[in-house]
């Protein structure tokens, strides 16, 4: 490593040698100052100072100090840091825009003592290392900024990202724009007051990206009482950006009914959005005529789910609600635990229905029954008819026993499952290859076709004006098991029904082969529909398979093939 | 570099820059590609790119690299090229998340060269004005001294010390926190 002439560093101007203890750590950068003359006040001047500290803890054991003792070094040990912080910043002669404080706490049970106890004589008393720090004369001009506790008031601060901060204090008393150019927020693993949240958010006018996950919202005091649900309600009119990830709010569990309570945004500015976590009724303030993209994913709770009112109704209602506050979305990407949660039958299709007349993508995630597969299909179709433009339908379908949800969250378990299903698979590949081998040549006419059922209950015979006119893609994701004869009929369905399909692509199963759904596919289409179908080329060494398709209307069809065929090709789904 | 453009279609259309290394190989990149580096895009703007871009400071070794880092991250910057390639809405401009992931292993693999090699993308990362990638690889050799004494730091990077032993003394004086 330490190689004779290994003069690299030398060589370099002093900016470039700015430019690395930029993002040096503050001791360190302050210890080159003897390395030779040169280097003697060059980290004064590269305008960062990055804190870095490793909370300690002296063993029980090892030590024979008493309680207070330990105490006492701790809180030493932590005003040593604060020392050493300070003479940091004093020693910058350079304007900051670059502060980083990153507190690593191996026990991850001291770091609030650390940032926020003060010991005097004998009594605990709140006391703010990080606001100490970030009033430093030095820090007034911070651009960016990294931390890993409470708020700081930085009026150049442009990105603030926070995690694991226990309890984020008001930052109501800043008042005004404290954050002019505060243009991303992100939260992880903190709890905050919703009342906290929106003052931070009054308080920054151009924040645009909002990203929330796992933020616990606690109850204002004054909203707290225990007889509403409970909900949350922000504000945020520049925001484009909005993620909210596994949110949980404070007495959400304290409601037999199954409430998890219900959020509201305003937000008109808003282009994107990703909700993901438990079912909660969500609404728009205003309406977000931007908006571009929403994905959505519902997850039941676990206790909720095995409870004895657990209520599929509910589920549907609010999942229809959710999505109807974005009929402008132009993606929609939404994934429930079960298809059969969310279809909406003709009684009540009126009610909860609605139109997506901008949506040209949709990705629909979810599970179906292993046997009975209407309901599903009626979801599918549901969705069909919301989104009369859709160019491109992505359908990942699996099937779980109804009332298990235990499979949403075992891990290991799915993983055996995939396996299985991988080695079946496999064998009814092998199995039907040497069949197809055998009996049925390609080309072959002959309607070999009992297998597949003709039509969808529940999708067949609807006149779905996305399939006459836009949907161009399709892409079928499922798991090879039973059901796969209702994935092969879907696939049938759109090969069938979609009049402007160009493209088809089929993943059955957890480890890409392929090959048996396109057989299946192709022996499916042949057979079935032959007078409109014909297989133009096939590749099986790419598993993709292209076919001609005529248009129904067409009484002579034989006269004129080639101005009236169209093609679409069938592939493997690259995941 | 013949593969420069990464055969898509719409960078084909787009205009090609010649850049010219110190040994007079040349390298022909997409314009997406080479104002990664504000030295070159300026260049562009000023209209004095035909024939070529010839970058004296920059061997065809190091240019091969930083260009390898531009590609990958003006398709980044464009943020489409990925899956749905047949598409071209906006709605398809969204993210991908995946992508950046993608771009953060790059970035760890793209920083696994010798040291002499880093210092040269150091300085040809200053030269062009490509600030990605200067940060990239200052963090690099900022990740090199952390939790290094100055001696240890001295003997790595060979500095000879000519501070007279009472100078190095007074400022670890001054600067005692920083010897704790």
């Amino acid at each position: 490593m330490a190689g004779v002439g290994d003069d690299l560093l030398s060589a370099l101007a002093d900016d470039l040698l700015r430019r690395i203890l930029y993002f040096v750590p503050f001791k360190e950068a302050a210890s080159t100052s003897v390395l030779s003359r040169r280097w003697r006040s060059l980290w004064r001047s590269s305008s960062a100072v990055n804190l870095d500290v490793r909370i300690r803890h002296d063993r029980h054991r090892s030590s024979n100090l008493t309680h207070d003792q330990r105490e006492e070094a701790f809180f030493s040990r932590r005003d040593a840091f604060v020392r050493a912080a300070e003479a940091a910043l004093d020693a910058a002669d350079a304007l900051v825009t670059r502060l980083t404080l990153r507190v690593d706490d191996p026990k991850g049970k001291d770091m609030y003592k650390f940032l926020h106890v003060d010991r005097t004589g004998d009594s605990y008393t709140n006391h703010d290392v990080v606001r100490a720090l970030l009033s430093h004369p030095a820090a007034r001009r911070v651009e960016e900024l990294r931390i890993a506790t409470s708020l700081p008031q930085k009026v150049a601060l442009r990105v603030l990202d926070l995690t694991r901060c226990g309890n984020i204090p008001p930052a109501a008393a800043m008042g005004g724009d404290a954050f002019p150019r505060l243009e991303t927020l992100r939260l992880r693993l903190c709890s905050i007051k919703s009342g906290d949240l929106q003052a931070l958010m009054d308080a920054a006018p151009v924040l645009a990206t909002v990203h929330l996950q796992s933020v616990f919202f606690m109850c204002s005091s004054a909203d707290g009482a225990a007889a509403e649900a409970p909900f949350v309600r922000l504000r945020c009119r520049a925001v484009t950006e909005l993620v909210m990830e596994y949110c949980g709010m404070e007495g959400q569990h304290q409601f037999s009914s199954g409430d998890r309570g219900s959020i509201e945004i305003d937000a008109p500015r808003l282009r994107h959005l990703r909700y993901r976590g438990t079912e909660r009724r969500f609404s728009l303030a205003s309406p977000a005529p931007d908006m571009a993209v929403l994905e959505l994913g519902f997850l039941q709770d676990r206790y909720h789910c095995h409870g004895r009112d657990y209520d599929r109704d509910k589920t549907r209602v609010l999942f229809w609600q959710f999505i109807r506050n974005f009929t402008n979305a132009r993606v929609l990407k939404l994934k429930v635990n079960s298809l059969e949660d969310i279809a909406v039958g003709k009684a009540r299709r009126a009610e909860l229905l609605c139109t997506f007349r901008n949506a040209v993508r949709l990705e629909v995630e979810g599970a179906h029954h292993p046997t009975s597969t209407k309901a599903a299909a009626v979801a599918i179709a549901n969705l069909l008819r919301c989104c009369p433009h859709v160019r491109y339908l992505r359908l990942k379908l699996s099937t779980v026993q109804p009332d298990s949800v235990e499979n949403v969250y075992c891990l290991p378990s799915l993983e055996t499952k995939g396996q299985l299903d991988y080695e079946k698979s496999v064998d009814r590949f092998m199995r039907r290859r040497r069949r197809l081998n055998q009996v049925i040549p390609l080309d072959n006419d002959n309607n070999k076709h009992g297998e597949v059922p003709d039509g969808i209950p529940g999708l067949s015979g609807h006149s779905l004006t996305c399939l006459q006119s836009s949907l161009t893609r399709v892409a079928l994701q499922f798991h090879m098991d039973n059901s796969s004869c209702f994935a092969t009929r879907l696939v049938k369905f759109f090969t069938d029904n979609a009049k402007v399909l160009e493209q088809i692509c089929v993943d059955s199963g957890n480890h890409k082969l392929c090959e048996h759904m396109n057989l299946n596919a192709e022996r499916c289409i042949i057979g079935r529909a032959s007078s409109k179908v014909g297989l133009k080329r096939k590749n099986l060494a790419e598993s993709s398979l292209e076919f001609s398709k005529i248009p129904r209307k067409s009484p002579n069809a034989q006269t004129d093939l080639t101005g009236l065929a169209t093609s679409f090709t069938v592939l493997p789904l690259e995941r | 570099m013949a593969s420069a453009g990464s055969g898509d279609e719409k960078a084909a259309a787009a205009a090609m820059i010649t850049l010219i290394s110190s040994d007079n190989e040349k390298f022909e990149v997409t314009e997406a590609t080479a104002t990664l580096s504000q030295t070159i895009r300026h260049m562009i703007e000023d209209g004095c790119t035909d024939g070529g871009v010839p970058l004296p400071n920059v061997t065809s070794k190091i240019l091969a690299r930083v260009i390898e880092y531009c590609k990958k991250h003006a398709t980044a910057a464009a943020g489409e090229e990925g899956s749905s390639s047949s598409f071209s809405d906006a709605a398809f401009l969204e993210v991908d998340r995946a992508f950046l992931e993608e771009l953060e292993e790059f970035d760890d693999a793209f920083l696994e060269v010798d040291r002499a090699t880093l210092f040269d993308l150091i300085l040809a990362a200053n030269y062009l004005d490509i600030k990605g990638l200067l940060n990239l690889t200052c963090q690099k050799v900022a990740d090199s001294v952390k939790g290094k004494t100055p001696e240890q730091i001295r003997e790595m990077y060979n500095i000879v010390n000519d501070l007279t032993p009472e100078e190095e003394a007074e400022i670890r004086r001054e600067t005692q926190w920083a010897f704790e």
